[in-house]
C-alpha cells in the first residue's frame, strides 16, 4: 500500500468522487481517473497475477504499452474481459476484477508454480506435455493461465457503425509533433484529421507541460483545435489508430461515452505519424515485482490525477528526462532518490538526493518492492521508478511497410525515410527534445514561417543500457508473456536465433501488449548472446492491431439478419402467405416447402403431386444475362463447352461453362431470341460469376463494341410450370402458349407487358417456365394459383424440385459435381472429341490429368440393403478386400416416381461399374447398393412432351 | 431447420423511414433500360437531352443516364421506352430494366452520415461512373437536389432498406 493521492495536484475532478471496487474491496477515486490512476491512488500494488509463473504484478506504465494492470471490468452486471486499466476512464459503481487469479491477485492459489520455476523454462510445454497427449493437459493448463474470463452475459449489441472517411493529412498523434504538423497544414487550408487515444490532444504535454511561443501550452493545443476546426478539420479523442492497411487504408477505434464505439476507416491524401516514444525499462533482478514501474508513467499519474507512486522511491535512470520526474516527485512529497549510471549528469533537482555513477541490479520484496540494491547496497524503497530510454511508437509505419535503420546516437530503431508512403515526425522518429519535434512536426506538414518554439528543452541524452546476463537474479523481458532473459538464452542455446523464431519459442511480445517494452530488450539481447548488431539481429513483423479491438467494434452492425444479406424473391409475401418454409439456396431465400409438418415428407408429397398432375415454382433467381451483338454468338461458343453459335433463333440449348482449369463452373441453359441476343440462363448461385467470366472472355478476347452483356436477372420473375397438366393450367390460366418443342422459347405480350416462355425442363416432365417484369408478377402468380384450383396441382418448394430433378439424373453444380469434375465426367464427352475450335477449358481438358483412367464419374446408386436414403456424401468403397473410398454419394432422396430411394454419385471409372454392386459406407456401417446409370426416371424422356 | 431470422418486410414503393437527422424513402421504380455500347447514339436515340450522370451527380428533371461501366449505363425516364430489347443499328444493345434496380431516396443533416457508412468512395472523387459497393452490395449513388439517391438491385432491397434503418440509428 504505497501509492497514495496527492491533496491538490492532478485534474480530476474531486466534487465527484467514484465508489469501485478491486477483488472485492470498496475503493474510492474521481471523475477523470483512469483504472490505472484510481488503483495506483488508493495504495492497491497487486493488480494481477502473471501470465506463467503466478508472480504478482503491479502497474507498469501510462498507455497502451501497460503490460501488467488488465482487468475483467463489471458494469452493470455485464463483465468486459481483459481491459487495460491505463486507457480505460473509471465510472461510478465499476467492479475490477484481476485476472489470471484464484480466487484474487492478492490469495491466488498458483503462486506456487513460481517455486517450479526452474522446470519451466521457455518452451517447456513443447518438451513435457508429450504423454498422454496434450489433450490431456490442455484443459488444465488453460484453465490455469490466460487473461480474463468470458461473460457468457456480455452480448454486445450490433451498434457500433463502421464510418469512411477521406482527408486531405491524417496526423497519427495529438502530442506536440501532431500538433505543430496539424497547425501548419490547417494554415494552409488542409483538412486535417488529428487523432489521438488520449482523452485530449496534447501529448506528453499534458504532463511535461511547458511554454510554447510564448504562452502556456494549453493555450498552444487550443489553438491549433481552432485552426484545425476551422479549415474543416476534425479531432478525434480517445480514438486509436489501430492498423494501417494496403491502398492507404487506416482503421481507427473512437471510444465514445454514453455511444456505441466508431470503427473509422480513413483514407487520407498524406500521412504523418507523430504516435511519440514509449519509455523503455531497465533490467536487474526482480524487475517485476510491484511498485517497479516507468518513471515517465509516475509523473503521468501525478500530473495529471495526482496519483503519486509511492512514498519513498529510488528512481533509476541513465537519461536527463528523469530529472525533472524526480523533481516533481520530491516536491509532491515523496523521498527521492535518483541514481544516474552516468558519472556526470545535470544538476540535482531541489529535495532530489542524486548518486551518479550508480547502478540499480536488483529490487527485493514479497509481493511489493521493499528496497532496491544499487551497487550491491540495499537501499530501503516502496517504489523504484526506472528509465532506459526510449522505443520509437514505428508500428504503423512499419505495418504500412516501412523499414527501420538503427540510430547509434538515440539508441533506436527509427523509421528509414521514404520506405512507407508515411512521414514520421518528433520522438516517433526518434526526435525526442521538444524543440526537434515541434520543427519536425511543423516541416512535415510543409509549414511556411517559423516552427512553435518551446521555452527552453527539455533535455533527452540517454546512455544505451543492455539486459545484463552477469547480474544475478531473474529479470524479466516481457512482462505479460512471462519470459526472462534466461529465456532468451534458452532460445539461443538451442538455435533459435532468428528474431521470428526466438519470438515463438520463447512468445516473446506476442501478448496484447504487441512487445512494446519487451522486444527492444529481446532483441538486443539475442544481439549480445549472438555476437551481433541489433541491425544485423533485426525485427520482428508488425501487424494490426496496435493495440486489442473489441471484436464488436470490428463487427459493427454486419451481424445477425445483416451477416450474410440474402437476395429476396418479389413473391416472396405470396410464397408466406401460401404457407412457404423459406431456406437459403445459393444466396437466395426461397420456398424449401409449403405447409407445416415433417419437411421430408412435404417435399415428397409436393414431388409425387407434380409428377401426377402439376406443380408451380418460383423460379425467379434463374440467371438472366442478356447477351447482345453481332459478336454474341462468337462469343458464346467461347464461354461454353456447348457450342451456341448453331442455335437457331426461339431454341434453347442446355450446356457447360468450365473454369480454365477444364472443371465444371457451371451449367445451364442458353436461349436465343435473335441472332444477335442471347439469354444465358445461369444456376441461381452463379449469375454473377458467370457474367465475370463472360465479361473477362468479352472485354479480353473478343470485339467488346460488337457485343455486350445486361444482367437483367433483377427484372424479371419467373414461375415454373411443370408436369404432365402444365399445358392445362396454362390454358386454364388464359396463358397463351405458342406452340414449341422441348427447348423452344417465345416472346409475347400479355395483358400489355411482355412476357417470355420457355419450354425447358428441370423435372424430366413437360415444363413452361414463364417469365415477366417483376411489377406484373402478381398478376401472372395469381392467374397460376385461381387455374390450379380448376386443374389441381400445388405450389412446390425447392425440396420437391431437388427431388425431382435427381431422379432425371440432372446434376446440380457444386452439389453433384466437385473442384475436380469436368464434363466428360458428366458423360458429355462428345464435344470434347468434337470441338475443333478454342473454347474456355478446352486444354485443360487435355492434360494427363483430364485424360487419365479412373476419373470420377456421375453415375446413380440403387439401394439393395434397406429401404431408407442413403447419406449424402458417404463414401462409396470395395464390398471386397481393403476399404477405400472410390467415391462418394452426392444426391440422395426418397422418390415419389420410383417409390424406393435414389442417389447420385460420384464413382471412380462410374460407366464401367454399373450394375456392379458396390459398399456405401457411412458412420461405420456398410450398406450394399448397386451402381446404375444416372437417370432413375422416365431414361426414354417421353414425359418432356406431357 | 427453417431460416427465418431474415425480417420478413420488404419495403414496397412509398415506404419511408425517419431516423431522426435523416429520412429514407422507398421510391417507384420507374422506367428504365440497361445500355451498352455506344452510349452517345443510345442517349441521342432513346432520351434526347438525357444528362449522363457519375458518382453523387445530380439526376435534375427529365430523364437520365446513370453510367455503370466506360460502355453501359442504366437509362432511367418517366415515361416508358418505345424501343425492343436487343441491339440497335447504331451500335448499341438496349435491355428492359425498369423493375432490376429500385431507388432509395436519403434526406437529412446526418445522410451524408448514413452514405459514410455504406461506401468508402470519396463522393468528392468525380468519378465518371455511379457504380459503387455499397454495404457490400452492388448500387448506384447520384444526388436529386440535397437529396443522395440510391439504386439497389432489386434482390437486395429488403437488405439494404433494413441496412439503413440500423446505420440511421446513430
Amino acid at each position: 500500500m504505497s501509492g497514495w493521492r496527492h491533496p491538490t495536484a492532478g485534474r480530476v475532478n474531486r466534487e465527484r468522487p467514484a465508489g469501485f471496487h478491486f477483488d472485492g474491496i470498496a475503493l474510492t477515486g474521481f471523475e477523470g481517473d483512469t483504472l490505472a490512476s484510481a488503483l495506483l491512488a488508493s495504495g492497491t500494488r497487486v493488480l494481477g497475477r502473471s501470465f506463467k509463473y503466478h508472480r504478482p504484478r503491479g502497474l507498469w506504465g501510462m498507455g497502451g504499452e501497460e503490460p501488467n494492470a488488465i482487468l475483467d471490468v463489471t458494469r452493470d452486471g455485464v463483465t468486459m474481459p481483459n481491459v487495460r486499466a491505463t486507457t480505460e476512464l473509471l465510472e461510478d459503481g465499476m467492479a475490477l476484477s484481476s485476472v489470471n487469479a484464484a480466487p484474487d491477485a492478492a490469495h491466488d492459489r498458483y503462486r506456487l508454480l513460481d517455486r517450479l520455476q526452474r522446470f519451466l523454462p521457455a518452451g517447456f510445454y513443447y518438451k513435457t506435455f508429450m504423454r498422454p497427449g496434450w489433450m490431456t493437459w490442455e484443459p488444465m493448463i488453460r484453465r490455469m493461465a490466460g487473461l480474463g474470463r468470458i461473460d457468457p452475459a456480455n452480448c454486445p449489441p450490433a451498434d457500433c457503425p463502421r464510418i469512411n472517411a477521406q482527408c486531405d493529412l491524417l496526423i497519427i498523434g495529438a502530442g506536440p509533433a501532431g500538433l505543430a504538423a496539424a497547425r501548419a497544414a490547417a494554415r494552409k487550408g488542409r483538412a486535417v484529421w488529428l487523432v489521438d487515444e488520449a482523452p485530449e490532444p496534447g501529448g506528453s504535454l499534458r504532463w511535461r507541460g511547458g511554454f510554447i511561443d510564448g504562452a502556456d501550452w494549453r493555450e498552444f493545443v487550443d489553438a491549433v483545435q481552432a485552426e484545425v476546426l476551422a479549415a474543416g478539420g476534425r479531432v478525434l479523442a480517445r480514438t486509436t489508430l489501430w492498423g494501417a492497411f494496403d491502398h492507404g487504408l487506416f482503421a481507427a477505434w473512437e471510444r465514445r461515452t454514453g455511444l456505441p464505439d466508431v470503427h473509422w476507416r480513413i483514407r487520407a491524401g498524406e500521412v504523418i505519424l507523430a504516435a511519440g516514444a514509449i519509455e523503455r525499462p531497465l533490467w536487474f533482478a526482480n524487475n517485476d515485482l510491484p511498485g517497479v514501474m516507468s518513471a515517465e508513467a509516475a509523473l503521468h499519474h501525478l500530473v495529471l490525477y495526482g496519483a503519486v507512486a509511492g512514498r519513498r522511491i529510488v528512481l533509476a535512470t541513465g537519461g536527463d528526462a528523469s530529472y525533472p520526474v524526480a523533481a516533481a516527485l520530491a516536491e509532491a512529497g515523496a523521498e527521492v532518490t535518483l541514481t544516474d549510471i552516468r558519472p556526470e549528469g545535470p544538476d540535482a533537482p531541489e529535495g532530489v538526493r542524486v548518486v551518479r555513477a550508480a547502478r540499480l541490479t536488483a529490487a527485493r520484496g514479497g509481493r511489493e518492492v521493499r528496497c532496491a540494491v544499487i551497487d550491491g547496497e540495499a537501499w530501503e524503497a516502496d517504489t523504484v521508478l526506472t528509465s532506459g530510454g526510449y522505443t520509437p511508437s514505428v508500428h504503423l509505419y512499419c505495418q504500412a511497410g516501412g523499414k527501420l535503420d538503427w540510430d547509434d546516437v538515440r539508441d533506436a530503431l527509427v523509421p528509414r525515410r521514404g520506405t512507407a508512403p508515411i512521414m514520421v515526425a518528433g520522438a516517433a522518429s526518434g526526435s525526442f527534445g521538444l524543440s526537434a519535434a515541434l520543427a519536425e512536426g511543423h516541416a512535415a506538414a510543409g509549414g511556411e514561417g517559423p516552427a512553435p518554439r518551446p521555452e527552453g528543452d527539455a533535455p533527452w541524452g540517454v546512455t544505451p543500457m543492455r539486459p545484463d546476463p552477469a547480474l544475478p537474479g531473474r529479470q524479466w523481458i516481457d512482462l505479460q508473456n512471462d519470459v526472462t532473459l534466461k529465456d532468451v538464452g534458452l532460445a539461443a542455446r538451442e538455435g533459435f536465433t532468428s528474431v521470428e523464431h526466438l519470438k515463438r519459442y520463447t512468445t516473446l511480445g506476442m501478448a496484447t501488449d504487441q512487445g512494446r517494452t519487451s522486444n527492444f530488450a529481446g532483441l538486443a539481447a539475442m544481439a549480445a548472446l549472438t555476437a551481433r548488431s541489433i541491425p544485423e539481429t533485426g525485427t520482428t513483423t508488425y501487424r494490426p492491431p496496435f493495440t486489442p479491438v473489441p471484436l464488436a467494434v470490428i463487427a459493427g452492425r454486419r451481424r445477425g439478419a445483416l451477416f450474410n444479406p440474402l437476395k429476396r424473391l418479389p413473391l416472396e409475401p405470396e410464397h408466406r402467405a401460401a404457407g412457404a418454409r423459406f431456406r437459403e439456396y445459393g444466396g437466395w431465400l426461397r420456398p424449401a416447402v409449403y405447409g407445416t409438418g415433417d419437411e421430408s415428407t412435404l417435399a415428397v408429397d409436393e414431388a409425387r403431386t407434380a409428377r401426377q398432375s402439376v406443380g408451380i415454382f418460383d423460379a425467379s433467381p434463374l440467371g438472366k444475362i442478356e447477351v447482345i451483338g453481332p459478336g454474341a454468338p462468337e462469343l458464346l461458343d467461347f464461354a461454353n463447352y456447348v457450342r451456341m453459335s448453331t442455335l437457331r433463333p426461339g431454341r434453347a440449348r442446355y450446356g457447360f461453362m468450365l473454369a480454365e482449369s477444364g472443371v465444371v463452373y457451371d451449367d445451364g441453359v442458353v436461349l436465343r431470341l435473335a441472332e444477335d441476343r442471347f439469354i444465358v440462363s445461369a444456376s441461381s448461385s452463379h449469375v454473377a460469376g458467370v457474367l465475370l467470366r463472360l465479361e473477362d472472355a468479352r472485354q479480353d478476347r473478343f470485339d467488346p463494341s460488337r457485343v455486350v452483356l445486361h444482367d437483367v436477372t433483377a427484372h424479371w420473375v419467373t414461375l415454373t410450370v411443370t408436369g404432365p397438366r402444365a399445358r392445362d393450367l396454362l390454358d386454364e390460366a388464359e396463358i397463351a402458349v405458342p406452340e414449341m418443342p422441348h427447348m423452344g422459347v417465345a416472346e409475347t405480350t400479355e395483358a400489355g407487358h411482355p412476357m417470355r416462355i420457355a419450354r425447358v425442363s428441370f423435372t424430366g416432365d413437360l415444363s413452361y417456365e414463364v417469365s415477366v417484369p417483376a411489377r406484373h408478377s402478381d398478376d401472372l402468380r395469381n392467374r397460376l394459383d385461381r387455374a390450379r384450383g380448376a386443374v389441381g396441382g400445388r405450389w412446390i418448394g425447392l425440396e420437391a424440385v431437388m427431388i425431382l430433378r435427381a431422379e432425371k439424373g440432372y446434376i446440380l453444380v457444386g452439389k453433384d459435381t466437385d473442384g475436380l469434375t469436368m464434363p466428360h465426367d458428366l458423360g458429355w464427352g462428345a464435344q470434347r472429341e468434337r470441338r475443333r475450335d478454342e473454347y474456355l477449358g478446352k486444354r485443360s481438358l487435355f492434360t494427363p490429368e483430364g485424360c487419365r483412367e479412373g476419373r470420377r464419374q456421375l453415375v446413380g446408386i440403387a439401394v439393395s440393403d434397406g429401404d431408407a436414403p442413403l447419406a449424402a456424401g458417404a463414401h462409396l468403397v470395395p464390398l471386397d478386400g481393403p476399404r477405400r473410398s472410390l467415391g462418394f454419394v452426392t444426391s440422395s432422396y426418397r422418390s415419389p416416381g420410383l417409390d424406393r430411394p435414389i442417389a447420385l454419385a460420384l464413382l471412380e471409372d462410374g460407366r464401367a461399374r454399373i450394375g456392379d454392386r458396390i459398399g456405401c459406407f457411412h458412420m461405420g456401417e456398410v450398406r450394399a447398393a448397386v451402381v446404375a446409370p444416372a437417370c432413375a426416371f422416365d431414361p426414354e424422356g417421353h414425359r418432356l412432351d406431357g | 431447420m427453417d431460416e427465418m431470422s431474415w425480417p420478413d418486410t420488404i419495403p414496397s414503393p412509398g415506404a419511408t423511414l425517419d431516423l431522426g437527422g435523416v429520412q429514407a424513402a422507398c421510391l417507384a421504380p420507374g422506367h428504365a433500360v440497361l445500355v451498352s455500347g455506344n452510349l452517345g447514339a443510345a442517349l441521342a436515340e432513346l432520351a434526347p437531352g438525357a444528362r449522363m450522370v457519375g458518382l453523387g451527380g445530380d439526376i435534375g428533371g427529365g430523364a437520365f443516364a446513370l453510367r455503370i461501366a466506360r460502355d453501359r449505363a442504366l437509362l432511367v425516364a418517366p415515361t416508358p421506352f418505345e424501343i425492343a430489347d436487343g441491339w440497335q443499328a447504331a451500335d448499341y444493345g438496349v435491355s428492359r430494366a425498369g423493375d432490376a434496380f429500385c431507388p432509395i431516396s436519403l434526406v437529412g443533416e446526418r445522410a451524408g452520415q448514413v452514405i459514410a457508412q455504406g461506401t468508402a468512395c470519396d463522393l468528392k472523387g468525380n468519378s465518371p461512373s455511379a457504380a459503387l459497393i455499397f454495404a457490400g452490395q452492388f448500387a448506384l449513388l447520384a444526388r436529386d437536389g440535397a437529396a443522395f439517391m440510391l439504386w439497389v438491385e432489386r434482390p437486395m432491397l429488403a437488405y439494404v432498406w433494413d441496412w439503413i434503418g440500423q446505420a440511421g440509428k446513430d
